[in-house]
């Protein structure tokens, strides 16, 4: 099944590169060069999973991760980051993150990650379609 | 160690480490690039393997990427090791203009890391000083941070060095308000002893708009 991903980094070269082999893995692929439009993209489309750079301008990968929680709590979030401190991992980890991978990443690696991701929302949808359907059933006396 | 050799050092160091840690960054974007560039040239011969044939065109984009990014990665290492190397003199001649500029071309990551950051010129004019360029340096990036802190991205900061006499003066022009209204700390405690240091003198012209580092 094809994972849809939304790809966010300020680096268009690694954007464009890293999108490019994505494709090639069967992944439909978005980019993004700011955290700001990654945000309006994930308001009104839907994504498996979400890579970001942890450093970008205006709004870091922390920032922009507790953003994105908010507002889809289901989202799968993968940070990259050009130096992975536990302390950094820590912190991305309490603020939702799926996971925490070091530059430059091993895409095949990346790879499994993102169906993880995959995998894992379509739990977490799922399960919440089911609380949908007994609260619905509940509501009728069913 | 007297208190103020120990608050001079550690501010050094922090401002030493501020800057390498972003260098270390942009070393590392340039690295995910090319390590990027060689998975993709990977997966071509993988496919060409399978008898799909090799794209000529896409194979001297991805040359030129690697060539471009090498370029990057020699520039930021050149600059590590010009920074490395400030402070291997307590005093020297420094040629200010090239300091100021040098500082700008140094921080170019923590600047845009500001998102939309104003535009920065440092106006040419050779004036030298005989000073501590580790300090020096450090000295300039305060005062850019502070005038970073608070320009829009439509404003201008315009740095320049002027000598009258023995002073040299390096003037941050286009300070916006909020830097003389807000009152914030500046200069720090460490910041205050690379002044007593440098034997120089920060001052701030509301009027003007501006910051002033003033060597004697």
């Amino acid at each position: 099944m094809t994972e849809r991903v939304l790809l966010v980094d300020d680096e268009m070269e690694f954007l464009e590169i890293m999108a490019e082999r994505m494709r090639a893995r069967d992944m439909e692929v978005t980019t993004s060069t700011s955290a700001t439009e990654a945000l309006s993209l994930i308001a009104t489309e839907s994504y498996d999973a979400v890579i970001m750079d942890f450093m970008m301008p205006e709004m870091d990968g922390i920032q922009a991760l507790k953003a994105i929680k908010e507002k889809k709590p289901e989202m799968q979030i993968i940070l990259l980051t050009g130096h992975a401190t536990v302390q950094k991992g820590v912190e991305a980890m309490k603020a939702g993150a799926m996971d925490f991978v070091e530059k430059p990443a091993d895409l095949d690696a990346l790879s499994e990650k993102i169906k993880k991701a995959h995998h894992k929302k379509a739990v977490i949808v799922e399960k919440q379609s089911q609380a949908k359907v007994i609260e619905m059933l509940r509501k009728y006396g069913m | 160690m007297t208190d103020e050799s120990r608050l001079l050092a550690v501010d050094g160091v922090r401002f030493f480490g501020v800057m390498s840690a972003s260098i270390s960054h942009e070393i590392k974007n340039v690295l995910a690039i090319i390590k990027e560039n060689a998975g993709l040239l990977e997966d071509m011969l993988a496919m060409n393997a399978k008898g799909i044939p090799l794209d000529p065109e896409r194979l001297t984009r991805l040359a030129q990427s690697i060539d471009r990014q090498v370029a990057r990665g020699d520039g930021v290492a050149r600059n590590m090791n010009r920074f490395a190397h400030s402070a291997d003199h307590p005093s020297e001649t420094v040629d200010v203009h090239e300091t100021i500029r040098f500082v700008i071309d140094l921080a170019d990551r923590l600047i845009a890391m500001k998102g939309r950051p104003p535009r920065i010129e440092a106006v040419a004019n050779p004036v030298t000083a005989v000073t501590s360029r580790f300090f020096l340096e450090r000295l300039i990036w305060a005062c850019l941070w502070q005038a970073l802190e608070v320009c829009a991205p439509e404003e201008t900061i315009s740095v320049v060095a002027e000598k009258t006499g023995a002073v040299v003066r390096i003037r941050f022009q286009g300070v916006a308000e909020d830097f003389f209204t807000t009152g914030a700390p500046f200069p720090s405690p460490g910041e205050a002893a690379v002044c007593r240091m440098l034997g120089a003198r920060l001052s701030a012209d509301e009027n003007a708009k501006e910051i002033v580092i003033v060597l004697n």
